[in-house]
């Protein structure tokens, strides 16, 4: 394709996202600034072949996150067993007592996963699972519609994957992860509001399964039931698709301060009169110290090798890994267990002296925060940057639903570090996104 | 359909019939720059700010300031910004334009994809812009060029919008924004305390008023070609054929009342339904015997508001113990 050709694609598609407010929201100390997510409209070639064992391996991962997060909750067999410490659990602040032998709508405590995948000289590897209130997918489906409508014919010619049938997945999964499982459930989606990063993505997604967008304010529990407040009456809730953290969703059973919740709320939700996905706690499973056992969890719950491997993990709680991330802290990523968004983490290589020595004083101060990981050299992808094409670090944040069955819709959202050299490819930090094409090998 | 998201789409549809109402007559208070005298000038400033019952920058009471032949460009400038670009001013254009936009990112997933990139777009556009990149040309297009974005996106609206409750609100936002803020400039208009121009004619502010709410050629075709204060005054309550009369807005108010399903406050929305019905009595059957215009028209405005109140009540911050429930 000439250059000139690719200029208009790259425009066309940037002008897209700007006219149709694809936007997530930045902070700095005063305000909250609305930025349109910039978009590389070169796409991310994964073969078939790549995908499936991707696919396969979130799935066995999923599957045995719930498997944990249900014992965890209960019996805590592994942990009885020896398979993870008991510290680690009771120091991860979101291990929440409030959900201990609270049943679930099919065992299914993450019906939503985000994870992060990075593919190293080894092949690919799970950097994180996000499992609280992972967000991207508004952007996933939105990079796909702006590269389909502006490289129709590449786009028919590759025969790529479909991925806009996510909404419809999600719908299904969340009908699934209902109580009753009634064929039309009244759902909400509770959103913090109007100044959340991701309100957008918010939005997209209660127009894609036919959702009230709510706001804590616009929901009442009575009598153990939830309602929400519409032009004609209160209207009960089946279920909640909460983009709200488990702190500030019922200030009557977590942070009493939060005005973004709902009283009673946990209250209707352990008399199984209203469902909440993801359900509450599930972070215990996605701390960084926790993450390190995830391949023990897959043997331990499945009785099966893990298909897609971790990222080498050291953490800051052992003496010996503490020792090795200060003797290395140059050589090392650093980030806090309970951190997201690639905020407060220390990237040594590319960090100052001055800067290592501030951050290795707080691991000192508090080991178990941290955990430590090799700086990954992330696979590069070409973008369409300053008018030519340059490589940039990306990753893969595909969607996994998890009701009655699982469901995966064959891509990702890309996440790229677009400025040279940089290796954060959060969007909270800079970082763009691409489409990606699952084609047939 | 949740009640704040109705309530977004009432307030967004408020706030696009005020960009509107304010860019028709700040076009027609440009355009008088060419050409009009100064104390024509000052009495279109006067009007504006009186009705919105807002202060000028200058801090003067808005029947107190006036212009001299040296300062009026100077003037001109400095109110044309606060009223169209002044982010503090909540009635300057940009303000209500921003928060139209607002409501519409909120209620975004109850509104079509047309609508938002229309709104999207016209905000783009809006954003940046500032009183200097548009006073060296022909300020005035840009006026225009706005309110045909406002009417864009009503036309969006009516080919691509589904006609359920959403459509109700957005539309009896609009109407109820045209009423309270005619009616208050009607009002005003017709008050003895608005110093008369110099000339001891009326002539431009009725002319102008017309000219602003598209009504010449209505006026026309039923009066004749002089303006004449009482006719054209008459003609913008009371006609109910003329889309910018306060009869057509109280009329379409009452469909939109009539439309909507029970509200769960059901003491409140029988009280809006009787405003309403007030209202359209009012104007059919009192307005025509009135010695004293003025007075109804502060009648009406008051009514007005108190129909909005008992709207929000109604549908939007009703007592969860006065709804009904359903499972």
């Amino acid at each position: 394709m000439p250059p000139e050709r690719m200029a208009t694609i790259q425009e066309r598609v940037t002008r897209s996202f700007t006219n149709e407010g694809i936007s997530f929201t930045l902070y700095d100390e005063d305000e909250a600034t609305e930025r349109i997510i910039p978009i590389d409209a070169i796409p991310r070639i994964v073969p078939q072949s790549e995908w499936l064992t991707i696919e396969t391996g979130l799935k066995q991962r999923v599957s045995a996150l719930n498997r944990f997060l249900h014992d965890v909750y209960h019996d805590a067999r592994i942990i009885k067993d020896g398979v993870i410490p008991v510290d680690i659990i009771k120091s991860c602040p979101q291990y929440r007592l409030e959900m201990h032998r609270v049943t679930v709508p099919n065992d299914v405590y993450v019906g939503i996963c985000g994870s992060d995948i990075v593919r190293t000289n080894d092949g690919y590897r799970v950097l994180e699972d996000n499992l609280r209130v992972p967000s991207g997918v508004s952007y996933m489906i939105a990079n796909r519609r702006a590269v389909k409508s502006n490289m129709p014919r590449i786009f028919r010619q590759n025969e790529v994957m479909e991925v806009e049938h996510y909404g419809r997945n999600l719908f299904e999964t969340l009908r699934e992860l209902t109580w009753t499982q009634t064929s039309e459930p009244s759902i909400a989606l509770l959103t913090p509001g109007l100044f959340n990063a991701a309100f957008y993505e918010h939005v997209f997604l209660a127009h894609e399964i036919g959702a009230a967008l709510v706001e804590g304010q616009d929901l009442v529990v009575n009598d153990g039931f939830v309602y929400m407040r519409t032009t004609t009456g209160l209207k009960k809730v089946d279920v909640i698709y909460r983009r709200v953290d488990d702190d500030f969703i019922d200030p009557l059973a977590f942070r009493r301060d939060s005005v973004l919740g709902v009283p009673g709320l946990l209250h209707a939700f352990k008399l199984g009169n209203v469902a909440l996905v993801n359900a509450p706690g599930t972070g215990v499973a996605d701390d960084k110290s926790v993450y390190v056992y995830v391949p023990e969890m897959i043997r331990y719950y499945l009785s099966e090798e893990p298909i897609l491997q971790n990222v080498d993990t050291y953490l800051c709680r052992r003496p010996e890994d503490l020792e090795y991330t200060l003797d290395n802290l140059d050589k090392l990523v650093v980030k806090t267990v309970g951190g997201s968004g690639g905020y407060g983490m220390l990237i040594g290589p590319q960090a100052t002296q001055e800067e290592r020595s501030k951050y290795a004083q707080e691991i000192r101060d508090d080991p178990a925060n941290f955990i430590a990981q090799p700086l990954m050299q992330l696979s590069r992808s070409p973008c369409w940057i300053e008018g030519a094409l340059r490589p940039r670090c990306v990753d893969l944040r595909p969607f996994i639903l998890q009701g009655a069955e699982t469901r995966i819709v064959s891509g990702a959202f890309c996440r790229v570090a677009l400025p040279e050299g940089s290796y954060v490819v959060n969007s909270s930090q800079g970082g763009g996104g691409k489409d990606v094409w699952v084609v047939r090998d | 359909m949740l009640a704040r998201s109705a309530e977004c789409l009432y307030w967004m549809g408020r706030y696009l019939e005020r960009t509107e109402h304010l860019c028709q007559l700040l076009g027609v208070q440009i355009g008088a720059l060419i050409d009009r005298p100064v104390s024509e000038l000052t009495f279109g400033w006067h009007r504006i700010y009186k009705h919105l019952q807002e202060t000028p920058p200058s801090g003067e009471k808005a029947e107190e300031f006036s212009f001299s032949e040296d300062e009026s460009l100077a003037d001109a400038y400095t109110l044309t910004d606060d009223l169209t670009f002044e982010p503090s001013n909540k009635y300057s254009i940009w303000s209500c334009f921003a928060q139209s936009r607002e409501n519409a990112r909120q209620a975004r997933h109850c509104i079509s994809e047309d609508m938002w990139s229309s709104l999207n777009l016209s905000y783009l556009r809006i954003r940046d812009a500032t009183l200097s990149d548009i006073w060296q040309d022909e300020p005035e297009l840009f006026y225009v060029d706005l309110v045909r974005d406002v009417n864009t996106f009503f036309g969006m609206a009516s080919v691509s919008m589904y006609r359920d409750e959403g459509w109700d609100f957005l539309q009896l936002g609009k109407t109820i924004e045209h009423l309270q803020l005619r009616v208050n400039l009607l009002a005003i208009q017709s008050q003895d305390s608005i110093p008369l121009p110099p000339d001891g004619s009326r002539d431009f502010e009725w002319t102008s008023l017309l000219n602003a709410y598209r009504a010449s050629g209505a006026y026309q075709q039923n009066y004749g070609i002089d303006v004449n204060a009482n006719d054209a005054l008459d003609m913008l309550v009371s006609n109910a054929d003329l889309p910018n009369s306060l009869m057509y807005a109280i009329t379409r108010t009452d469909e939109r009342i009539r439309d909507l399903d029970t509200a769960p406050d059901a003491k409140s929305g029988d009280s809006a339904l009787r405003f309403s019905g007030r209202l359209k009595s009012l104007v059919a059957h009192e307005w025509p015997d009135t010695e004293d215009r003025a007075r109804m028209l502060v009648m009406i405005g008051n009514l007005a508001e108190r129909l909005h109140d008992q709207i929000a009540e109604a549908w939007f911050n009703y007592r969860n113990e006065n709804a009904s429930r359903q499972f």
